[in-house]
């Protein structure tokens, strides 16, 4: 343990309908332009730079994938992925870390993708197809609603995205649901030092930067 | 929560040299890992 903690319920009556409506804007908006002006770093020298990846993988993938990417932590260097785990990525964006799940679970392995973006679904689709990885899978889904069965899933990987989730309680609720006893949530996300103030948990423009 | 072993294994600074770095500061916000596991069926 390093010695900070992570809030997990959220108690603000937030409009939680414009918060994913603003979230999905800015993010349609990474996948538009990865190279535009945002609050966050996106690509992949960023990814190696600040987060560990190893440059030569992501050198591997499309280009498509790795330019959109916005993770905040890397989830590869929580445990390895072993070879024929079903891997599921909450708001998979535009696929980077997804592919790499897909690439250590191997043929026998499933990687599944959710994001609410459609241009992030359709750039990971895009980048799946073109590096050839046919144990890809990416669906339009929420994370407090995962269209999975119990227990279906090996590990759960996720990267910046459950702090963009008013309802973190559902989120998590529906992560234990899906993943299989002694199953894995690899989670890449941001933690504070102390708890926030009401008035800065009510700032929409903190939640989505 | 319902998940057990719950720890962060490493932090990063990803909000430096971003717009967002002086609002990161203040309020103690950084990127981590955390790993976690289901409960294990017992026997």
């Amino acid at each position: 343990m390093l010695g900070v903690t992570m809030a997990i319920a959220c108690p603000v009556d937030l409009d939680t309908q414009m918060l994913r409506s603003e979230v999905s804007k800015i993010y349609a908006r990474v996948a538009a332009d990865p190279n535009g002006d945002f609050h966050f770093h996106r690509g992949p020298a960023y990814a190696a730079e600040f987060l560990g990846y190893d440059p030569v993988e992501l050198a591997a993938l499309p280009a498509d994938c790795t330019a959109s990417f916005a993770g905040i932590a890397n989830p590869h260097a929580i445990a390895a992925i072993i070879a024929g785990e079903t891997i599921l990525d909450i708001g998979c964006g535009a696929g980077m870390d997804l592919l790499l799940a897909a690439r250590r679970a191997g043929p026998t392995g499933r990687a599944i993708g959710i994001d609410m973006t459609e241009a992030m679904r359709d750039r990971a689709c895009a980048s799946a197809a073109a590096a050839g990885l046919r144990n890809v899978e990416v669906y339009r889904a929420d994370a407090t609603a995962l269209p999975f069965p119990d227990a279906s899933v090996d590990v759960v990987v996720s990267n910046g995205v459950l702090n963009l989730v008013p309802e973190k309680d559902k989120a998590f609720a529906e992560i234990r649901r899906v993943l299989r006893p002694g199953g894995r949530l690899q989670l890449a996300d941001i933690v504070l030092d102390a708890e926030l103030g009401e008035d800065v948990r009510r700032n929409i423009d903190l939640w989505t930067g | 929560m319902g998940f057990e072993g719950v720890c962060v294994t490493a932090r990063f600074d990803c909000f430096r040299a971003t717009k967002k770095e002086t609002t990161a500061r203040k309020y103690g916000v950084h990127g981590a890992n955390v790993l976690a596991r289901k409960p294990a069926v017992r026997a």
